[in-house]
């Protein structure tokens, strides 16, 4: 017996993926077949100068007609599917050759690696597919959307067995979000597989498809729905069946029914005790549910787990760096941060590539309260070498609105006509909030009137001379400001901030829009970074308080921010009057008790938990509340205090 | 034939109880026959309003011979012989109705209810012969724990139709029948070692004196000895082995010993509630589980087992709830909670498991939310026990929202007064609550600590004029005169706006504790009204000063107290979320 092997493949508006995929098979394949479905790009003539048969079928809504097509006009006596989005590994090709000339085997399922997520962010999602068969006219696809085959072949041929060929690994990007239109794609699917299901409502594989296409249109309680009638009919050791648990988990999870999530992921166990992705969404509903205990010991029994197998189609990361994140995160809201900081470091260090658990770590080492040890720590752990690290870096440090840091990491870049003019500002910002003024408006003015930021550089500047108090230099920016025409909202600011310079006392409110409030909310948080509480009350001062109710928790995580801590209380029992919520009282109590005020501290804790009592950090200040109160009576007996009469508060 | 009864007693100092027992049965009785064995208070005024029959015997240390001289002077075909401290509980005509029934029968068995607690309503129950025919041959026997001896089993009958109710006793009062019983049987035991009735009571004797390691020889000789045909001893004298093992923590002794029992009475519900409970004891959940099933299934067990009442429905419930609850199973955990209230809403201990368990998988507010809907609020004595339970976690206005469902019936207990008060004023919702406190009648237990709230309640709200005046009266009474120090004390220190003056100038005990307690209820004040005016921190501030210049016993007394309060609170904490992420 031969075996020569026929690349198949159906396409259509492949003309930029079809290259890289011929490409990959080229030197391994005997022949390629190419059905194009209606391309109106170069697709056809690519395939055929890179030594394709091209045939043209007209589209009707199945792929499974077009597919059988291709494999009509194969005459190897192996069939390789791909589809025009994916490549095939080099180290596979070898494998190949030797798999095709096996002779008891019908057919192999190979590892596909899905790649997912935006471009720059990608992640990573094996599973495992049915893309190498004998080519038999009996063979043919079934099915208008999941096709499928290696069913066909087994009804066809009783004795048929297959094999999982481990070392055949084809890469798909057919899932990132830039490949697809994501929305159209799941409409389409849909409409075709319940046209299908009417025909055939028996069919279990075809409801399986359903419910994972219900799922991604996130439809998920349909999904929860239609997939468990599917598992109730499927023999546990159908080798999609980890798969189809891992799914009802999922639509459950997401259609916010963490008890039968739950549910399915300890009758799940029982099939698969080491099916990594079972403890992982396990973890993730009891972490919903705030139920931390629990959540932690899933998480940790999935970074436990031995390698996956190809089956379970195991989601990266679920036996690492994501539920290491997640521990972390626990740690966290323990406020635990030596062990939230050792999970981020772990989850880091296997995944070097992941931001979110770089942020947490930056988060937690306060960079703008503690540059230099922010810094000395972050050298110890990570190669701050490459230009990209630093980009990123200076990208959170900013975020967190840690400017020296996010300018040390920007600075070594000095020649500013290569540097993008979003970097440029982002410096002259940090400069600004340097107080270095002088650096901040030489950059500020390499900017054009032509440039799409020109306007937001003014606005800089502008803001350099007005903390400094230049008033000209204000009116004059602002008078060239204006002649831009400004948007109603940023003329208000502008009038606010020149209304600050004049002596006046008693001066009109003003009325400020959503996006004026942004710019406020923007504007104090740097006057406040700059240390200038007074100009920040200047300005909050001249804004009707109406018109900021509903941003009062954001200005008051402002003020918790950088103080004073009598102004936050100050805010807080505003914020209280209408707004009775846990993480008000409980910063409140914080703030007491940073002010030695125990006895309203302690009333504050105990609202807090009144209103939400799944938070542990309430309880946890509590906790430390009651240590610090007998550590004060244990100081005051040491003292031996005077016993003068004392003033009551 | 004419069935005539005749109740026959013999009292001494019954001043307390004898009007109610007679009262419970002279509807019942034709005849009442008093014997009095040297009472020095007025027990034969009481006995005087029911009979004149009433004879003196002088005491001589023997129960059973004052007990014949009594059946001597009855008249009556029938003897029922009650004590003092018991009650007959029957219907008009029942018991007549019962000795009618048959010819054949000369002696009834009738269940004695002994309660163990009246707070939650636990009590036992066993059978004994108090009612049998007016003839010679049936006299009493035994100096003490006497019975009356009916040699022919085929002639004793028993019901469960009328009752017998004890009296609850106080524990004083209990030990010094003990101490009493336990020298006369010592003596009769001399007599006749090979009496294992008297080893029986002997035994029981030295278990109530909690003193299990001297009852056990006992109790096993008579459990052993005793056949079945005394299954009316042989059962107690095996249930109360179990429970003597139990004391002394033999639990293996007592699984073996309750597997052997349960194979031979497989009927006896107390074996398989005993069992689960040692069981239970050696971290043996899922097992303990499966006996207190057993025993729940079972539930009473036929009259002639000696029976703790509740092991075959809500102690067996409550115990099960537990043990699910140790197996992390609190689903289960919550409903055999719930069925334990349902069936005793008296036995409060399930309530405060179900109050944990809900508290720790949802918010103060949802646990209120589920009481209410389940409607366990509109039981008073539940919503009672459950209002205390927020008020102690520290929710007093949710306490105050517990009993919202019951406070508009018109007729209202002074506890459950004391409880609206006290929630209103924590909550800051100060006329409501003083306005309760005020209807507690001077007589009620609850008066001087209702006075003591009231207090507090005014110094809150700055009313120090009338404080003054609670605290003058309060003085006057000697039972609050150290209270009334301190809030006289703390009204001046909070008129003046100076710092505690209490006068105490060294540190005296009663005077620290009293602070301190106070201090405690200030603690819980949570008002609903984040603006009330009050004088909470002032207060709190001069009970504070005052019990840290109180050197050495109040500052230590505070700082006790506040290492009460981490303890307390790491607790909480540990059981609401666990070790957290503790892993590393």
């Amino acid at each position: 017996m031969g075996n020569r092997i026929s690349l198949c493949m159906i396409v259509k508006n492949e003309e930029s993926n079809i290259r890289r995929c011929l490409a990959s098979v080229m030197d391994v394949v005997d022949e390629i077949i190419i059905v194009d479905t209606g391309s109106q790009d170069t697709t056809p003539r690519v395939a055929l100068e890179l030594g394709a048969k091209v045939y043209h079928f007209p589209w009707n809504d199945n792929f499974s007609d077009a597919r059988n097509l291709s494999l009509s006009k194969a005459a190897g006596e192996w069939i390789l599917f791909l589809d025009a989005d994916e490549e095939l590994t080099t180290e596979s090709k070898k494998v190949l050759l030797q798999l095709t000339s096996e002779e008891n085997v019908e057919g192999y399922f190979t590892r596909i690696i899905n790649y997912i997520g935006k471009d720059g962010w990608t992640e990573t999602c094996p599973d495992l597919v049915f893309r190498l068969f004998r080519n038999k006219p009996e063979y043919r696809f079934r099915g208008a959307i999941h096709e499928q085959i290696a069913d066909v072949i087994l009804e066809k041929n009783k004795q048929a067995t297959y094999r999982v060929a481990e070392d055949v690994i084809i890469l798909h990007y057919g899932y990132l979000d830039s490949q697809i239109d994501q929305k159209d794609k799941k409409k389409r699917n849909l409409t075709i597989i319940q046209k299908e299901l009417a025909a055939d409502s028996d069919n279990n594989l075809l409801k399986y498809h359903y419910g994972i296409e219900l799922y991604r249109a996130e439809r998920y309680q349909e999904a929860a729905e239609v997939l468990i009638q599917v598992a109730n009919h499927t023999d546990p050791n159908t080798i999609y069946f980890a798969k189809l648990l891992r799914y009802i988990v999922l639509s459950y999870h997401s259609a916010g029914q963490p008890a039968k999530a739950l549910e399915v992921i300890h009758l799940g166990l029982q099939f698969f005790p080491n099916y990594a992705d079972l403890y992982y969404y396990g973890g993730l509903t009891h972490l919903t549910q705030k139920q931390y205990a629990k959540a932690a010991e899933f998480f940790s029994q999935a970074i436990a787990l031995p390698e996956q197998p190809a089956q379970y189609a195991s989601f990266a990361g679920v036996r690492g760096f994501r539920s290491l994140y997640h521990l972390g995160e626990i740690a966290e809201s323990f406020l635990n941060y030596e062990e939230a900081l050792h999970y981020y470091l772990a989850s880091l260090r296997d995944n070097p590539n992941f931001q979110p658990a770089l942020e947490r770590i930056i988060v937690i080492l306060e960079p703008r309260k503690n540059p230099a040890y922010t810094r000395e720590c972050l050298e110890k752990v990570l190669d701050l070498g490459s230009p990209q690290a630093k980009l990123i870096l200076s990208n959170i440090f900013f975020n967190q609105k840690a400017y020296q840091l996010a300018l040390e990491f920007l600075e070594p870049t000095s020649d500013t006509a290569s540097v993008p003019e979003e970097i440029l500002l982002r410096k002259a910002f940090c400069l600004v909030q340097q107080r270095r003024f002088l650096e901040a408006l030489i950059l500020l003015g390499e900017f054009t009137p032509d440039s799409p930021r020109y306007l937001l550089a003014k606005f800089n500047e502008l803001f350099c001379f007005w903390v400094q108090g230049k008033k000209r230099k204000v009116q004059v920016i602002a008078g060239e400001l204006r002649d831009l025409g400004l948007a109603e909202d940023t003329d208000n600011i502008l009038k606010l901030l020149l209304k600050s310079l004049e002596k006046r006392k008693a001066v009109r409110k003003i009325c400020l829009g959503q996006d004026g409030i942004d710019l406020l909310l923007d504007l104090l948080s740097r006057l406040l970074d700059l240390n200038e509480p007074e100009k920040a009350n200047e300005l909050y001062k001249k804004v009707v308080p109406a018109c900021l109710v509903e941003r009062q928790w954001d200005i008051i995580q402002l003020y918790h921010q950088y103080g004073p801590v009598e102004r936050t209380v100050e805010l807080l029992k505003e914020y209280l009057t209408i707004n009775r919520d846990g993480k008000a009282h409980f910063l409140l109590a914080e703030s007491y008790q940073e002010l030695g005020n125990f006895v309203e501290a302690e009333q504050h804790y105990r609202y807090a938990i009144e209103q939400d009592s799944d938070q542990p950090r309430y309880f946890i200040g509590q906790i430390r509340l009651y240590e610090n109160w007998r550590r004060k009576i244990t100081e005051k007996n040491l003292a031996g205090e005077q016993h003068g009469e004392e003033e009551l508060p | 034939m004419k069935d005539t009864v005749t109740l026959v007693m013999i009292v001494k100092n019954e001043s307390r109880d004898l009007e109610t027992c007679l009262a419970s049965v002279k509807e019942q009785v034709d005849e009442i026959i008093i014997v009095d064995t040297g009472s020095t208070d007025n027990t034969w005024e009481i006995a005087r309003k029911y009979t004149d029959k009433i004879f003196t015997y002088p005491w001589d240390g023997n129960f059973s011979s004052a007990r014949n001289y009594a059946i001597g002077k009855a008249t009556g075909d029938w003897l029922l012989s009650l004590d003092a401290d018991e009650v007959l509980l029957s219907k008009p005509g029942q018991l007549k109705e019962l000795i009618s029934r048959s010819t054949k029968i000369d002696a009834y068995m009738l269940p004695l209810l002994y309660p163990i607690s009246e707070e939650t309503g636990e009590y036992n129950q066993f059978l004994i012969l108090r009612l049998f025919r007016n003839k010679k041959e049936y006299r009493f026997e035994g100096t003490i724990h006497e019975q009356v001896v009916v040699h022919h089993n085929e002639v004793v009958d028993s019901t469960t139709e009328l009752m017998i109710q004890h009296n609850t006793l106080s524990p004083r009062e209990r030990n010094r029948k003990r101490g009493r019983n336990l020298a006369a049987l010592k003596k009769a035991s001399l007599l006749a070692p090979q009496n294992y009735f008297l080893q029986y009571y002997l035994g029981i004797e030295w278990l109530g004196l909690a003193k299990p390691q001297l009852a056990l020889p006992f109790l096993q000789n008579a459990y052993r000895q005793l056949t079945d045909d005394h299954l009316l001893f042989r059962a107690p004298a095996l249930r109360y082995l179990l429970i003597c093992l139990h004391n002394l923590g033999q639990l293996d002794e007592m699984i073996c010993l309750s597997l052997e029992a349960a194979s031979q009475y497989p009927e006896y519900t107390d074996v398989y509630y005993l069992g689960g409970i040692a069981l239970e004891e050696k971290k043996e959940y899922a097992l303990a589980i499966k006996w207190f099933d057993q025993a729940r299934q079972g539930g009473t067990p036929p009259a002639m087992y000696s029976h703790m009442n509740g092991t075959g429905s809500y102690l067996a419930l409550y115990h099960m709830g537990f043990c699910y609850e140790k197996l992390g199973l609190t689903g289960p955990a919550k409903d055999c909670y719930e069925r334990a209230l349902q069936e005793n809403d008296r036995y409060h201990y399930p309530a405060s498991h179900l109050f944990l368990l809900l508290l720790k998988e949802g918010s103060p507010r949802t646990t209120l939310a589920y009481l209410q809907e389940k409607g366990y609020l509109n039981n008073r004595r539940l919503a009672l026990t459950i209002a205390n339970l927020f008020f102690m976690a520290g929710y007093p206005s949710l306490a105050t929202a517990c009993l919202a469902e019951c406070s508009t019936a018109t007729e209202q207990n002074d506890e459950f007064l004391f409880q609206l008060g006290l929630y209103h004023i924590y909550s800051g919702r100060f006329p409501g609550g003083l306005h309760s406190l005020k209807q507690i009648p001077k007589e009620s237990n609850f008066f001087p600590i209702a006075q003591t709230h009231q207090a507090i309640a005014l110094l809150l709200t700055g009313r120090f004029k009338t404080c003054r005046s609670l605290g003058l009266q309060m003085w006057k009474n000697k039972s609050t005169r150290i209270t009334a120090r301190v809030i006289l004390g703390l009204t001046r220190s909070l008129q003046e706006g100076l710092a505690a003056d209490l006068a105490a100038t060294r540190s005296e005990v009663a005077l620290i504790n009293t602070s301190l307690n106070l201090l405690d209820f200030c603690y819980h004040y949570l008002p609903d009204d984040l603006d009330k005016k009050s004088y909470y921190h002032q207060l709190v501030n001069v009970l504070e000063t005052f019990l840290l210049r109180t050197t050495p016993g109040g500052n230590q007394a505070l700082a006790d107290y506040y290492d009460g309060k981490v303890n307390n609170s790491r607790e909480l904490f540990a059981y609401k979320f666990g070790n957290g992420g503790s892993k590393v």
